[in-house]
C-alpha cells in the first residue's frame, strides 16, 4: 500500500483562519473608513493625507499592519472563493488551487515589495 | 455493453431550494468584495510609493460616485461576513471551561461583537484626528 499523501490543506486552512479574524475585526471600519467616511467628508481635513500615509506606511508597524491587513484578506477570500467553485458546479481541483493560492501569493509578493522594499 | 444511464439528481440552482443554503452562498459571496477590497488597498500603498499625484490620483477615485456605490456593497459584504464569522466562531473553537462551567456560545459571540465595535471605534477616532 502506498503511504497517503500528507495533506496541504491546513496550511491554507490556517491562513484562511487568520484572514477570517483580519476580515472580521479589522475589515469594517477600514472599508468605511476608506471608501466612505473620507470620500463623503466625515473625517478632518487632514485625515489619509499624503503626509499622514507615507509617516503611517514608513514606520515599521503601520507597513506591518497595512501588509497583515492585504495579504491575510487575500489568503482568506481566495481559499473560499476557490472552495466555492465546488458549489457551483465547477471542478478546478488543482488548477484552482494554482491560479487563487497563486493570486493570493502574488498579491503578499506585491504587498511586501511595496511597503518593505520601495524606497520612499 | 450499453452506457449506464444512471439517474443523477439535477443541481443547478441548489442554493435557491432552502434559504439556509443561500444565507451560505450569501457568505460565500462576500469574499469576492473583500478581495476586491484588498486590491483597493493594495493600490492604494502603490500610489502612495509612487508620489503624492499618484496617490491624489487614487483619492479622486475613492471620491469617485462608482467607488463610493461599491464601498457601500463592500462595506455590507464585511459586515455581513463579520456577522457570520462571529456566529460560527464558538462551533470552531474548543470549549472554554472557566470555573467548571462552559463558557455560552452567546457570551463568545457578544464579546467579539463589543470587541468589532471598539476596534470600529478606535480606528475611526485614529483616522479622523487632524
Amino acid at each position: 500500500m502506498k503511504p497517503m499523501k500528507r495533506s496541504n490543506e491546513p496550511i491554507f486552512w490556517s491562513l484562511f483562519g487568520a484572514g477570517g479574524v483580519v476580515a472580521s475585526l479589522v475589515a469594517p471600519a477600514l472599508v468605511f473608513i476608506t471608501g466612505l467616511a473620507l470620500p463623503l467628508g466625515l473625517l478632518g481635513p487632514d485625515a489619509l493625507s499624503y503626509e499622514r500615509m507615507l509617516a503611517l506606511v514608513s514606520s515599521l508597524p503601520g507597513a506591518l499592519f497595512l501588509f497583515v491587513v492585504i495579504s491575510l484578506l487575500l489568503w482568506h477570500t481566495m481559499h473560499r472563493i476557490n472552495h466555492s467553485l465546488h458549489d457551483i458546479g465547477i471542478k478546478a481541483g488543482l488548477g484552482g488551487k494554482v491560479i487563487f493560492y497563486g493570486l493570493a501569493l502574488v498579491g503578499t509578493m506585491a504587498a511586501a515589495y511595496f511597503l518593505f522594499a520601495t524606497p520612499l | 455493453m450499453s452506457a449506464r444511464n444512471t439517474y443523477v439528481r439535477p443541481m443547478s440552482g441548489w442554493y435557491r431550494r432552502n434559504p439556509h443554503f443561500l444565507a451560505y452562498m450569501l457568505r460565500e459571496l462576500t469574499a469576492v468584495f473583500l478581495a476586491g477590497y484588498a486590491g483597493v488597498l493594495l493600490a492604494g500603498v502603490i500610489a502612495l510609493t509612487r508620489g503624492p499625484d499618484a496617490y491624489a490620483a487614487f483619492r479622486e477615485f475613492l471620491s469617485s460616485p462608482l467607488s463610493v456605490g461599491l464601498h457601500v456593497l463592500i462595506f455590507i459584504a464585511a459586515l455581513y461576513n463579520a456577522y457570520t464569522w462571529f456566529k460560527v466562531s464558538p462551533k470552531a473553537m474548543p470549549p472554554i471551561v472557566l470555573a467548571g462551567r462552559r463558557i455560552p456560545d452567546r457570551v463568545i459571540v457578544g464579546s467579539q461583537l463589543v470587541a468589532c465595535v471598539l476596534v470600529f471605534v478606535a480606528m475611526l477616532l485614529l483616522a479622523g484626528m487632524s
